[in-house]
């Protein structure tokens, strides 16, 4: 079963950004933000950095699971 | 920030053009041993596709062995394991087409004959696999240093 990464969608509410809006700043489709949030996309670590720049976070901050 | 295209659908798409070639390539095989063994065409009929498959099945080969990805990933005991199945496997194919399309495949002299034909088959895919691990292993370990 996929595992949700409610780290990312809390990150990019709090930076009252869409889904398409931060697909456009990271360089994909808003589909794949979708499934990293869902949980169903396994993104690359250069994916992970960019969408961690964007966000103003760490990868610790969205990636690890405790 | 600069745009990167997206993995996800390149990815996708390079697995869906991936299974497309093997489809294609199993296919050219069987087209190129239905030609050959059924119809008993001549090698000049089918010589196009023969060239293709043959020039196909060496990029593949030198590209694993030049990349550094020719059963390096495995470990020694699995390497020699995989070596000698595939090859057995190879071996067994050759033997059973020769046995189809040899005329009174059972005489002593033919069967003989296909035996040593096979072994052949055999000892030279064995043969062939050392000289390209080992280059590929050397390759494979090139940046490491």
């Amino acid at each position: 079963m996929a595992i949700k990464n409610k780290k990312i969608k809390i990150a990019r509410i709090e930076k009252d950004m869409t889904q398409e809006e931060l697909a456009n700043i990271v360089g994909v489709t808003r589909q794949t933000i979708g499934l990293i949030e869902a949980g169903k996309y396994n993104p690359s670590l250069k994916l992970c950095i960019a969408i961690c720049k964007a966000l103003n976070k760490t990868l610790d901050d969205l990636f690890w699971e405790e | 920030m600069k745009k990167n295209q997206d993995e996800r659908i390149i990815a996708g798409k390079r697995k869906i053009n991936s299974t497309a070639f093997q489809i294609i390539f199993i296919g050219l095989w069987a087209i190129l041993w239905y030609r050959q063994f059924v119809l008993e065409q001549d090698v000049s009929e089918y010589g196009d596709i023969l060239i293709l498959v043959i020039g196909i099945s060496l990029y593949i080969s030198l590209s694993n062995v030049m990349n550094g990805f020719f059963l390096t990933y495995r470990k020694k005991r699995e390497k020699k394991w995989s070596m000698v199945t595939v090859a057995l496997i190879g071996s067994a194919v050759a033997f059973v087409i020769q046995l189809l399309f040899t005329e009174d495949p059972f005489t002593k002299g033919n069967l003989l004959s296909i035996l040593v034909n096979t072994t052949i088959f055999f000892a030279v895919w064995m043969i062939i696999q050392f000289p390209m691990i080992r280059y590929s292993e050397k390759l494979s370990n090139k940046d490491l240093d």
